[in-house]
């Protein structure tokens, strides 16, 4: 069993260093010594310690307490165990230390006894495997917010997110419909020190271009007709937080041109108002548009376009990433099964992933998320089945030149052009499609016959054996018994 | 930027080489009670290593300044607070006043500031000290607990008995003994004498000839006395926070 690695952070760690080593890795324990607390997160990245031992007094003065703070602002799921000869009220004020997982006495070594000392670090780390996996089982998402997945160009995302949270600079976020670009920009907000403070999403396209100024900046009681009242603005509900304009390339030029004034001078005056207000919200905006070419048609200012990229992150369309459509399905199958109150498991089989790769998701996160909700709600068994997504399924045929027309098939199954083996042969690793087409039988029988047909009915009007017709009403979750028996 | 600063200013007043120019916040992050750039001249002055006058400048007011914890030194002799920006007359007065000022040896640091660094540094090396007697225990603890097993075996874990460890909190100490002694804490005296006491003890652990046994009570000497060096040192917290 691989070693549970501690990070043991103390100035004087050489007077403990041999004995603990010794002793804690008599118990399944690897130790590693820093005397620097500035190194700590330096030490943590490359050593990847599952809890950390952090001493409180440094020669440079109580240290302890900034450490913690930083260390559990970058890595807030690992445990910091505070160690410590002052234990004592005046020196040690807890309130300083809330952030710390536990706290534990040198004192307590002095018997020379480790089993406490292990048996604490050991629930610090199932404690914080355990929270772990109750946050990976309740939404399946990273500390971002998003799935990052293996991608180097989510890579490249989590990373200007980091580097970007703590500052104030303006972010253009890029990418087609449905990549993730709102929740990139929530992830920004949340990872900033500020994140109690407001987040306001403005989607630029949904507002008609005469109430753009009084939506953003609000406006004055009797300020044109219809305002009737005091309106605040969506800058200042965001006060010193987060204003998120999505969808900014559907910005109008007039109105482009107030939100260029707002950028640059940071001070706004509501529709009809005289008083200069000011605000430091942190602007976020969204496309879907290539902006650069929208600058080129005169759709777009050049220098609203500037200001606005001051950093800018580019999300990837799902078919660039197709490495992470697996986590993406655990994900949604979990969100799923909490709407729609299923249990599906989360196994994604063979056949599944290969039609969810093969699709191209014009529609990205979001339309493989609507997919598989609706799957999910669909579903009568515990793991979904290619035939839980027909839609996608009809477009793969398609998209494999085979006729999706269902109706087409039924009639000339009556017409008895189509027999069970052509159908065999065009759907056999299609069950989606089968599905389909028996489900269409069975209605088009009863709708002729006035009742639900048996097995042998279909076997004799496929030409086909029972027990196959049984077999395959069984792969497709099809129970005739569970069918009404009349139309 | 403070090195322009100080470059700039040092250059138009050729006088400026007679004193100390230091930034009252030198590289000082966030809102905090200690400014770094004091706390510098506060350490050098408790150390009678800066008898020359200083300039402190900031651009904030000197009540602003004064208000955080290390503001008192601005109270010593031969400290000037310059608050920039300024007119080149104020601080060519500033200037004159700094370079004529003979620092008065025992007022060359206040006593608010005296005592607030003596404390920490004394705190800090008893914290040390702490660190020693509490892994000297530990190991003799669990020496005792393989002697009780192997009573002719050495008990690895007394060979982590070290005079090095101790002999660098001596050379600490003896630095510090002044400063204990001005402080008032009773028996500060004694503690050389005591560390060096240890400094034996651990030579005769070391002893080729020593047995286990003997070896352990001498582990066990150690500690004690080391405790009691503690018990001296616990004064600080007492002027630290009171009884």
């Amino acid at each position: 069993m691989a070693s549970k690695r501690v990070l043991f952070i103390d100035d004087d760690f050489k007077f403990f260093e041999k004995t603990l080593r010794k002793h804690l890795g008599k118990v399944g324990f690897e130790i590693r010594c820093e005397e620097n607390p500035s190194n700590a997160l330096r030490v943590i990245s490359s050593y990847n310690p599952d809890v950390i031992l952090l001493d409180i007094l440094f020669p440079e003065g109580s240290l302890g307490k900034p450490t913690l703070e930083k260390i559990k602002k970058k890595h807030p799921n690992l445990p910091v165990m505070m160690i410590t000869s002052t234990m004592d009220k005046s020196e040690y004020k807890s309130e300083d230390y809330l952030k710390a997982d536990y706290r534990y006495s040198k004192e307590a070594l002095t018997a020379g006894d480790f089993s406490d000392l292990a048996t604490q670090l050991n629930r610090l780390i199932q404690r914080a495997k355990a929270q772990e996996q109750e946050k990976d089982d309740d939404t399946g998402l990273n500390r971002f917010g998003f799935i990052v997945g293996k991608t180097t160009a989510m890579q490249e995302v989590v990373n200007i997110v980091e580097d970007i949270a703590d500052q104030n600079q303006t972010v253009l976020i890029t990418g087609e419909s449905g990549t993730g670009k709102g929740l990139v920009a929530r992830s920004i907000h949340s990872k900033n020190s500020s994140q109690d403070r407001n987040f306001v999403t403005v989607v630029c396209a949904a507002l008609p271009r005469e109430l753009f100024e009084s939506e953003l900046f609000g406006h004055e009681k009797g300020a044109f007709t219809g305002a009737a009242s005091q309106k605040i603005g969506k800058f200042e509900i965001a006060g010193d937080g987060t204003i998120f304009l999505d969808e900014i390339g559907e910005m109008h030029l007039d109105t482009q041109v107030k939100l260029l004034r707002f950028l640059q001078e940071r001070e706004f005056e509501r529709v009809g108002g005289n008083r200069v207000l000011q605000s430091d919200a942190r602007i976020i905006a969204a496309t879907n548009k290539d902006l650069n070419d929208l600058v080129t048609k005169g759709n777009f200012r050049e220098d609203l376009f500037f200001r606005l990229n001051v950093v800018s992150i580019h999300m990837p369309p799902l078919r660039e990433r197709k490495s992470d459509i697996s986590l993406f399905f655990e994900h949604f199958v979990k969100k799923a099964n909490k709407l729609s109150q299923k249990s599906v498991l989360t196994i994604l089989r063979p056949d599944v992933e290969r039609e969810l790769t093969n699709y191209p998701w014009p529609g990205n996160i979001r339309q493989l998320e609507n997919a598989i909700n609706r799957a999910v709600a669909r579903s009568y068994e515990n793991i979904l089945q290619v035939s839980n997504f027909p839609d996608l399924n009809q477009i793969n045929s398609e998209h494999s030149g085979f006729s999706s027309d269902v109706s087409h098939i039924v009639d000339s199954v009556y017409d008895g052009k189509l027999k069970w083996d052509d159908l065999k042969r065009e759907y056999g690793a299609k069950s989606g499609m089968r599905k389909e087409v028996f489900l269409k039988i069975i209605d088009c029988w009863t709708e002729k016959n006035d009742s639900r047909p048996t097995s042998k009915d279909l076997a004799g009007l496929l030409s086909a054996s029972d027990n196959n017709i049984r077999r395959v009403l069984k792969q497709c979750s099809i129970k005739l018994t569970a069918l009404p028996k009349q139309q | 930027m403070a090195d322009l600063i100080r470059n700039t200013l040092s250059a138009i007043f050729p006088e400026a080489a007679k004193f100390e120019l230091v930034d009252a916040y030198k590289g000082t992050k966030g809102h905090v009670a200690m400014l770094a750039g004091l706390e510098e001249i506060k350490a050098k002055r408790a150390k009678g290593r800066l008898r020359r006058a200083v300039v402190v400048y900031g651009f904030y007011s000197e009540e602003l300044i004064r208000q955080h914890e290390s503001g008192s030194i601005l109270d010593a002799s031969g400290v000037f607070y310059l608050r920039l920006p300024a007119l080149l007359s104020d601080i060519e007065r500033v200037f004159r006043e700094a370079a004529n000022t003979q620092v008065v040896e025992n007022n060359a640091i206040d006593e608010k500031s005296f005592r607030d660094y003596a404390i920490q540094e004394i705190g800090a090396f008893k914290h040390r000290c702490d660190n020693l007697w509490i892994s000297m225990e530990m190991n003799a603890n669990i020496a005792k607990m393989d002697i009780d097993n192997s009573p002719e075996t050495m008990p690895s874990e007394l060979f982590e008995f070290k005079t090095s460890h101790i002999e660098k909190l001596l050379e600490e100490y003896r630095k510090l003994a002044p400063m204990a002694r001005r402080l008032g804490i009773a028996d500060a005296n004694k503690v050389t004498g005591m560390m060096d006491k240890v400094i034996g003890v651990v030579r005769q652990m070391q002893d080729k000839k020593t047995s286990p046994i003997n070896a352990l009570n001498l582990a066990f000497v150690c500690v004690e006395k080391g405790r009691a060096l503690s018990t001296i040192l616990e004064k600080v917290k007492e002027l630290k926070y009171g009884k």
